[in-house]
């Protein structure tokens, strides 16, 4: 078991960066690896004879880097916090919006958008919207699932549900009576996109992955504990409702911030953490860093789908996940015999 | 480990009521009585899951709920009845998780953990199946498993809540060999009167969450109360070769 997992961490790390180069390279302009890597070193402060054009450089250093870089944090974002909530309330269908928080970032992304009220941030109106909507959606759902006794994971997901019914009806409210490029822009938001990703959009969702990630490693006995049920994890000596909340908190979080820069891209939260079981066990020591890697192997790729299968129409990353992603998990599902849920 | 009185209300419902109980040395005490009568849930007591609203419990002297539950569960292992969800670890995985109350944040198992585990296999009979999924294993190997990682907790007490479900005769009849020769306290719930007679110190009768007897095995089981308590009728008399009261069942239409 042990020597397997180090050989997938070394494969999937391999292919990260892999994955990396060649959705840089790939594109209307087509880029040499070598230029690639020569362009981030000598942006980086490494000395080097440029052997690359001015064009180039800004095609891949300020368009395709902080997009390819994005969509690696998100995706292990979501990956993250998929395995999470799917150990805290033991339920393989399980994903990072489950309580409540894409419904809300929806609304929040949508309001900013049709009111203009965040108008002061700029082009990250639309992310703090969907950011403090999703914050306002999570505290809501949490409090709920506490009134009246313990937070157990039916009273969770109730409360998730009946909140993102709630925020659903807002959005769709505020997006038919609004103006009519609305719906398309909020149609789009909500089925996730990269594009326009520039670099100072990266630095919080990388700081709050390798915080939140950092956390749940620690926590990982606890997860795995809580995966197997309350009463187990009590008698082997943990708070088991104070633990649940900090770490959904925590899950929420890192899906929070995702949806804010991306949207909310279905399908990454829900399906790798599975896949991540498959190569890595049940054990959360060992599935939280795989379930990161193959989070954001995949959504570059996605990303790549999405800018070039229908170039020079982009499509939301949520069209590709569900289009690519569903495919792919039934042919594992069907090959791999571990899969007797 | 003593429970002073305690009582708890389940719903409008008392389930236990002013139960006392302590353990002295190594002994394995029988929880018996008829379903409902609250023997899981004064286990639950015991085991730091349910707060009493009456009464206390003290592991060693201090109240159960002055202390915290890592504590509590390096000194208390405890086998419950809750279904196990089974996400898909292997059963040394699922063994090793007894070792949880004794590691700290980050801390990884260790060449002693897994020496722990592997004992505590042996011991139930699953060695060889440690890297088989748990999900894969039959009922009683389940059952089994879960004693396993109980034991894995290296616990000064152990709790054990209907510990033979599932098991066939012969391990039944192991799998209480074994917890009485860890020289530890242990408490048992039971519904097999026999297998209770037969291994058990101490019996504790439980009827609509109070005792209604205690004591040594032939003291506890009597046809009278038998009548009572569980409404069979029944023949108690002393085994010729065991000594230990024996229990035959008599059907309803003949008594």
């Amino acid at each position: 078991m042990r020597p397997r997992f180090a050989l997938w961490l070394l494969v999937l790390g391999l292919a990260l960066l892999g994955s990396l180069t060649l959705a840089v390279m790939l594109g209307p302009v087509p880029i040499a690896a070598g230029e690639v890597w020569r362009i981030a070193w000598a942006r980086l402060g490494g000395n080097l004879e440029p052997t690359w054009s001015a064009a180039q450089e800004n095609i891949v250093w300020f368009l395709r880097f902080p997009r390819v870089l994005l969509g690696a944090v998100v995706g292990a974002s979501l990956a993250v916090a998929g395995v999470v909530m799917q150990a805290l309330v033991r339920n393989p269908l399980a994903d990072p919006y489950l309580l409540g928080v894409s419904s809300g970032a929806s609304t929040g992304a949508v309001l900013a958008l049709a009111s203009g009220w965040l108008g002061f941030a700029g082009l990250y109106g639309v992310s703090l919207g969907a950011f403090l909507g999703a914050l306002l959606s999570l505290g809501v759902v949490l409090a709920l699932a506490r009134l009246g006794g313990q937070t157990t994971p039916t009273r969770l997901i109730l409360a998730g549900v009946a909140v993102a019914y709630l925020f659903s009806g807002l959005t769709s409210l505020i997006t038919l009576t609004g103006e009519r490029e609305l719906a398309r822009a909020a149609l789009s938001w909500l089925l996730g996109s990269l594009s326009g990703s520039q670099w100072n959009e990266l630095g919080l969702p990388s700081l709050v992955l390798l915080l939140c990630t950092l956390a749940l490693l620690f926590s990982s006995r606890a997860l795995n504990a809580i995966a197997v049920g309350d009463e187990t994890a009590t008698t082997l000596g943990l708070e088991v409702p104070r633990l649940r909340r900090r770490l959904m908190l925590l899950a929420s979080l890192l899906t929070a911030v995702a949806v804010a820069v991306a949207g909310a891209v279905g399908f990454i939260g829900l399906m790798l953490p599975h896949m991540a079981r498959f190569l890595a066990g049940a054990d959360h020591r060992r599935l939280l860093p795989l379930a990161a890697l193959l989070g954001a192997i995949f959504t570059i790729w996605v990303d790549v789908g999405a800018r070039m299968l229908f170039a020079p129409q982009e499509v939301p990353l949520g069209v590709i996940t569900a289009l690519l992603g569903t495919p792919f998990f039934l042919w594992l599902m069907l090959t791999r015999r571990e899969v007797q849920r | 480990m003593q429970a002073h009185q305690v009582s708890l209300r389940l719903g409008s419902r008392w389930a236990v009521q002013g139960v006392s109980l302590k353990l002295q040395g190594p002994e394995l005490v029988g929880l018996l009585g008829p379903n409902g009568a609250g023997k899981s849930s004064f286990l639950r007591l015991l085991y730091r899951m349910l707060r009493p609203h009456a009464g206390w419990v003290a592991l060693e002297g201090r109240d159960l709920w002055q202390q915290r539950s890592a504590e509590v569960a390096r000194r208390l292992a405890v086998v419950g009845q809750e279904a196990v969800q089974e996400p898909g670890f292997s059963l040394l995985e699922m063994v090793l998780m007894g070792r949880t109350p004794h590691k700290g944040w980050l801390e990884a198992d260790s060449a002693l953990d897994l020496r722990i585990a592997r004992e505590a296999l042996a011991r139930v009979g699953l060695s060889g199946y440690e890297e088989r999924p748990f999900q894969s294993l039959s009922g009683g190997e389940k059952q089994r498993a879960l004693i396993a990682r109980a034991l894995a907790q290296q616990a000064h007490i152990l709790l054990l809540d209907e510990p033979t479900n599932h098991l066939d005769v012969r391990y039944q009849l192991e799998v209480l060999q074994l917890v009485r020769g860890l020289r530890i306290p242990v408490v048992a719930a039971l519904h097999d009167l026999n297998l209770a007679a037969l291994f058990c110190d101490r019996l504790l009768l439980l009827s609509e969450g109070r005792v209604v007897a205690e004591g040594r095995p032939e003291q506890v089981l009597t046809a009278e109360r038998l009548r009572v308590v569980y409404g069979v009728e029944a023949l108690v008399e002393p085994h010729p070769r065991t000594g230990r009261p024996q229990v035959v069942l008599l059907p309803p239409e003949e008594a």
